[in-house]
């Protein structure tokens, strides 16, 4: 009762994998959505060369 | 009006409506109603509304009087407002095993009720860590790490 | 919008995700173990960054509605949006941490503490600023409905800063330098600026969809639902 904590690897496991996880996944997700090509998807008036299908 | 004057006005009550709520609040209007635990002084004062009611206790476990047996998994230890010359203090009384950090000299909170007889019951001991970060020293005095839990 | 910002987007997520992943090297391998909490005070380097970016980032959020309102500029709208969407995945993902953290230090997951309760509600209100967002169909009504709540949510982010010297509470007051060892607060300053100059990268990408996502819509102000059944009516009659 007077020692440090002891085995708190997991916790620290835990928290940094979540961290990382829900940072990187959300970066992914807010790269892709905003690549020009994305973009000129979503509104075609943007980028006159790209919007092919519109 | 205007949009644009309609929209200013609404940034005008917006700051207005943010700036006095701030301002209410950090003048103590609702802290007062905001306690999250009681120093022993504090339960001291209180002892009429305090005994029966759920409430926590917070403050310091005073020297030497830390009393763990594993085999019953009983706990009693003492809880000063600060380290040291505490004017009021409690004898906390806790059925589990305290968190790996509780050791004497360490700020708790604990949540329970002031029994008749005024020792408090505990159903849950946390533990408060200071706002200070020390690499561990080699058999190094750790009560010199306390010295912002002292102003509990 | 050129793609300039799109560049600009990567180099600063990938920075960030540089940086940080350098200041988490050095707190989880190199750094000593904290003399109470031992290697669970590692938590340290990524719950304390957490936390100051989803204020600074709040904080711009807070200063993009003030320009939002007093300009009427769609750019500011989006600003705004971009920044409470990322101050609030960061609010979410500090509850989450603090709460792996609390309980081998602390000895519960979550008790209703000032800090605790202040940053829940931090959360929360943000994220009622998003939904408010997604309600409202005009345009300019809803740029004025999302400025006018981030600015009334920004009151709790000073709150949630002052919570633990206002009022009696278990988590601990802020650090400063003096309060943390030199060999951590290097990695923790590290991590600080990786997840700042991240944290720009994610505002910038999300500024960028929604600026064309509200382009788009002013373009082609077709919304399918609202007005649909009241034509029908007056035709039918």
């Amino acid at each position: 009762m007077t020692g440090m904590i002891q085995g708190g690897w997991g916790y620290v496991v835990a928290v940094y994998g979540i961290s990382w996880a829900v940072l990187l996944g959300y970066a992914l997700v807010a790269l892709r959505g905003s690549r020009p090509a994305a973009l000129s998807a979503l509104d075609p008036g943007t980028d006159p060369n790209a919007g092919s299908d519109a | 009006m205007t949009p644009q004057a309609k929209r200013r006005a609404f940034l005008v009550a917006a700051l207005l409506v943010a700036g006095s709520a701030l301002a209410v609040i950090s003048a103590g209007g609702i802290g007062d109603n905001l306690v999250y635990y009681w120093t022993p002084s504090q339960v001291h004062e209180n002892a009429d509304k305090a005994v029966g009611a759920t409430i926590r206790l917070g403050g310091v476990v005073q020297e030497g009087s830390v009393d763990w047996r594993p085999d019953s998994q009983s706990l009693t230890f003492t809880v000063g407002d600060g380290a040291h010359d505490t004017e009021h203090t409690l004898v906390v009384h806790a059925k589990s095993a305290p968190p790996q950090m509780f050791r004497e000299g360490i700020g708790v909170v604990v949540e329970g009720t002031l029994t008749a007889d005024g020792s408090f019951r505990a159903d849950k001991v946390m533990v408060k860590h200071s706002n200070e970060y020390r690499a561990p020293t080699d058999g190094g005095d750790v009560k010199d790490l306390y010295a912002t839990v002292e102003e509990l | 919008m050129t793609s300039r910002s799109y560049t600009v987007a990567l180099a600063f997520t990938l920075l960030g995700v540089a940086i940080t992943a350098i200041g988490h090297a050095i707190g989880l391998f190199v750094a000593p173990a904290e003399a109470m909490m031992g290697d669970v005070g590692r938590i340290l380097y990524v719950h304390v960054p957490t936390a100051w970016n989803a204020m600074l980032v709040f904080l711009f959020g807070f200063g993009a509605a003030v320009a939002s309102l007093w300009t009427g500029r769609r750019r500011w709208d989006a600003w705004t949006t971009a920044a409470v969407e990322v101050g609030t995945v960061l609010t979410l993902l500090l509850l989450v941490q603090g709460s792996l953290w609390a309980k081998p230090t602390w000895g519960v997951y979550w008790t209703w503490d000032p800090r605790l309760t202040t940053s829940a509600v931090l959360g929360a209100a943000f994220g009622v600023v998003l939904l408010l967002r997604r309600l409202i169909d005009q345009p300019a009504r809803r740029q004025v409905a999302t400025a006018v709540a981030t600015i009334v949510a920004f009151v709790d982010v000073p709150i949630v800063y002052m919570s633990v010297r206002w009022w009696n509470s278990l988590h601990q007051t802020q650090s400063t330098p003096k309060t943390i060892d030199k060999m951590m607060a290097v990695p923790l300053w590290v991590s600080a600026v990786g997840i700042l100059v991240l944290s720009i990268g994610l505002v910038i990408a999300r500024w960028r969809t929604e600026t064309a996502r509200l382009a788009a819509e002013e373009r082609a102000p077709d919304l399918p639902d609202a007005p649909a059944p009241l034509h029908l009516d007056q035709e039918s009659r």
